[in-house]
């Protein structure tokens, strides 16, 4: 039977609960800003004795639009990492106007063997056309460094994002252990979930992951490749860094729980997310690239290569204007990159800056006396040099691995690369900002879900004030009914 | 759950994105307006890059034959304008020969006017142009006719065949068949191709090639070596040195003769050679104005792939401007809007 004091404990117990919300509304209002709040309800119960209570605080969330954005967010952060390595690779080609691409420099070598040609007795132009060729070997040189300092970067990067995996795993764990040990108990939950999601979020920047709820709503993390990272406990992700990197070095793998997943043939590899995207970076986009300067490092010291002109000629070909750093033995080809862009140098022999005579590119004889061409000294001898600039419009053979066809002049070799890495940055570019895309996209799909409105409180904070006034006028007239019936006795 | 409500953080940071994304626009839009270029080359044109790049490789090539032919071209002019002045020699020492054949001091006029050839002779054909002698083949470093060229070997040919230095009283006792027989022999034998590069040139048979495309080299140059030049000096060496004005009246005809008929030949040679030149200077022309021609049309080629329509970047400009300052007004307005103020 309804009594007045049962009145009166609803509206007191009206007052908690107006208090609870406005304090929910409160909390949901100043967390507005943090993109890693999930907004929380108040949920009402009946109490047993009468009145109304509050059970828990509820969380908004959608593990479907979150695997989504997990998703998104690993794919955003692979493919940014890899415009970045990539457009760091193409600044070697920089503007084709600058005319500072190896391209350029190989095309200005040909005209300035030309204008030599036209007038061999120059000694003006011979210096010119020397220093035309430090240029091609300084832009090498330089390219081949830029390589592999985008090589030690991404090993770097590999580096910091394992560590940053380990350490949110271990961040994890203390957060699923909290929701494993509430779970079923009346403690408000609320802010370890929001701990563990935020968790995945910035996990799934470094790697693509998917996640399994089990009981007591413990979470499980794999990488997209299937291999376990957290299953209870963290494990263990391993990689040790290389210190230094040059053409011939082979990064370290990533190993996940002794299972490698990624830098190198894995088989689970990792799919999405930075670390992968660093891995290929280091392994195949810069390898290659590395590949096509090698090559082209390699065409030109072929190229102007002197023969024994000896009847019969009976010694080796020998390394002429250009050298395999100081060694006159022509390089060899090997599907592997052997940083010879690096080594690639001018012949001392022609350097004035190194007391060398630029004259030998007219005359032959880099390899000693029996590779002179000019035999008789004639100061315009110009067949060597009509010879040297025709050999950049002949087809020379180039290695598959390059991926720029077996066969090419030396120009459309290095434009080629030159193209290659470009197309690499122009499609990287494109992905990456689908991604970014699908990532916004996805964010604001569950932001809507879990996100704070905060007219939406603000307008709940007046239902409730009314609520609460209502409450309390509520006790007053119950106040004043009690002090009518007292004064009705007295 | 509110599928169709927005939060306030969505609703900011999306205004916030807008602002960026168009302001980073407009500066890559302001930036091809100003220059009329893309603003990232290997971004907007990916695999292409290797063509603008071939093309201005080619462009360049282009370029450095234009400019490497036209001055060719000049030294070509150069060496024309010599051979005429050499021909223009031969004729009127021809004509001067024919009238002192029979003068009284015949002897003495033709000494004279060869002297004076030989030397207009020398120095046209030690032309230099730019440091190089242009009649020198590729021996292009030194002049082609030395100071001491032949001289000697005249002299010695003579004591040889009449057993008598040319400065001796003797020489009048020379007959005109003795005088033919050495002219014909022994003296001829000095200026045979052979004789000629030996004792008097030091010119290459061959020239300096000049490149009338990638794969094409014509030949307009011209050496001393040619055999036009070796029977005017012939011609001249005969009438100025040979027995030194005291020969006799049908030796100096013997020597007045052959003179005459060397003359005759060499003109015809030297002209055989000026219109092989000529026909090769053409020939340059005419791949310089090709060059030219395609050099512009490749121009064209990197122009379209790597510039961007100005009119199209100009309303793109004023485009994002309009959206950004709407963005502006969205963002104030928006942000005034708020429940709290009216509570």
């Amino acid at each position: 039977m309804a009594t007045l004091s049962s009145a009166l404990n609803y509206a007191v117990s009206g007052l908690s609960v107006a208090s609870a919300q406005s304090a929910a509304a409160a909390r949901n209002i100043a967390f507005a800003q943090d993109t890693n709040y999930s907004r929380r309800t108040a949920d009402i119960v009946s109490l047993p004795g009468g009145g109304a209570g509050i059970s828990a605080f509820s969380r908004s969330a959608d593990k479907l639009l979150l695997d989504q954005l997990l998703a998104a967010t690993s794919r955003a952060a692979g493919r940014d990492a890899a415009l970045d390595s990539i457009s760091r690779l193409s600044q070697t080609i920089s503007d084709p106007q600058d005319g500072t691409s190896v391209a350029a420099h190989v095309a200005n070598l040909q005209v300035s063997l030309r204008s030599f040609e036209a007038d061999p007795s120059s000694p003006l132009l011979a210096s010119a056309s020397v220093t035309a060729a430090k240029s091609v070997s300084t832009a090498l040189n330089e390219a081949s460094d830029a390589v592999q300092s985008v090589r030690q970067q991404a090993d770097d990067g590999m580096a910091a994002s394992v560590g940053r995996i380990n350490t949110l795993l271990g961040q994890f764990k203390v957060a699923n252990d909290a929701v494993v040990r509430g779970s079923g108990t009346v403690s408000d939950l609320a802010d370890s979930l929001d701990q563990r999601d935020r968790i995945l979020k910035s996990l799934s920047e470094e790697l693509g992951i998917r996640t399994t709820t089990r009981s007591n709503n413990d979470l499980a993390i794999y990488t997209d490749g299937g291999v376990t990272l957290f299953e209870g406990t963290a494990r263990k992700v391993e990689f040790a860094p290389t210190a230094a990197f040059d053409a011939t070095t082979q990064g370290a793998a990533v190993y996940v729980d002794g299972v490698k997943i990624t830098g190198g043939p894995s088989p689970m590899p990792a799919l999405t997310g930075k670390l992968a995207a660093l891995a290929e970076i280091r392994d195949t986009i810069s390898n290659t690239f590395q590949l096509q300067l090698d090559e082209t490092a390699r065409g030109l010291i072929t190229m102007f290569a002197e023969k024994d002109q000896g009847t019969p000629s009976a010694l080796p070909d020998v390394a002429g204007l250009f050298t395999d750093g100081s060694s006159t033995a022509l390089p060899l080809s090997s599907g592997m990159p052997s940083g010879l862009a690096s080594r690639i140098r001018v012949n001392t022999l022609a350097d004035p800056a190194t007391g060398g005579n630029p004259a030998l590119l007219r005359d032959g004889g880099f390899g000693g006396p029996s590779y002179i061409y000019n035999t008789a000294a004639t100061p315009s001898f110009q067949s060597r040099l009509t010879q040297l600039q025709g050999s950049f419009d002949e087809q020379l053979p180039f290695q598959s691995e390059a991926r720029l066809g077996t066969s090419a002049t030396i120009k459309s070799f290095s434009a080629g690369s030159a193209g290659w890495i470009e197309s690499l940055r122009q499609s990287a570019n494109m992905a990456r900002e689908t991604g970014l895309a699908q990532k916004t996209r996805s964010a604001e799909a569950l932001s809507r879900v879990t996100g704070v409105n905060i007219d939406e409180e603000m307008s709940a904070i007046l239902d409730l004030e009314k609520s609460y006034q209502a409450s309390a006028k509520i006790i007053a007239a119950i106040d004043s009914m009690l002090n009518s019936l007292m004064e009705a006795i007295r | 759950m509110r599928t169709d409500g927005i939060s306030t953080l969505n609703m900011s940071s999306l205004l916030r994105s807008t602002v960026m994304s168009a302001q980073s626009r407009l500066s890559i839009a302001q930036i091809e307006v100003s220059t009329g270029r893309h603003s990232d080359m290997g971004l907007t044109l990916g695999t292409s890059v290797r063509t603008t790049i071939g093309l201005r490789g080619e462009l360049d090539e282009l370029q450095q034959m234009i400019d490497g032919g036209k001055l060719a071209g000049i030294r070509a002019e150069l060496t024309q304008s010599a051979m005429d002045s050499i021909s223009k020699i031969a004729s009127s020492f021809m004509s001067t020969l024919t009238g002192a054949r029979t003068a009284t001091n015949g002897q003495a006029l033709a000494r004279q006017a060869a002297t004076a050839a030989m030397q207009s002779l020398r120095e046209l054909l030690n032309t230099s142009y730019e440091g190089q002698y242009i009649f020198g083949g590729l021996n292009s470093q030194s002049p082609p006719i030395p100071d001491n060229a032949g001289g000697a070997t005249v002299d010695d040919a003579f004591l040889a065949s009449f057993g008598m230095t040319q400065s001796d009283a003797t020489v009048s006792g020379i007959s005109g068949g003795d005088m033919k027989a050495f002219l014909d022999g022994p003296f001829n034998d000095l200026f045979s191709p052979a004789g000629w590069s030996q004792n008097w040139t030091t010119a290459s048979e061959t020239g300096v090639l000049t490149r009338a495309g990638s794969f094409r080299t014509v030949d307009i140059s011209v050496s001393a070596r040619n055999s036009g030049f070796a029977g005017i000096a012939q011609a001249l060496t005969m009438a100025m040195s040979l027995g030194e004005d005291k020969l006799g009246d049908a030796a100096f005809e013997a020597i007045a003769d052959k003179s005459l008929s060397l003359l005759g030949n060499a003109v015809i040679d030297i002209g055989a050679e000026q219109s092989r030149a000529g026909l090769a200077q053409s020939e340059l022309k005419k791949a310089i104005d090709h060059m030219t021609i395609k050099s512009a049309a490749l121009a064209k080629a990197v122009q379209s792939l790597e510039s961007v329509d100005p009119f199209e970047a100009a309303t793109r400009v004023t485009d994002l401007m309009n959206q950004l300052e709407i963005s502006y007004t969205i963002t104030g307005r928006l942000s005034g809007l708020s429940l709290a103020k009216y509570i």
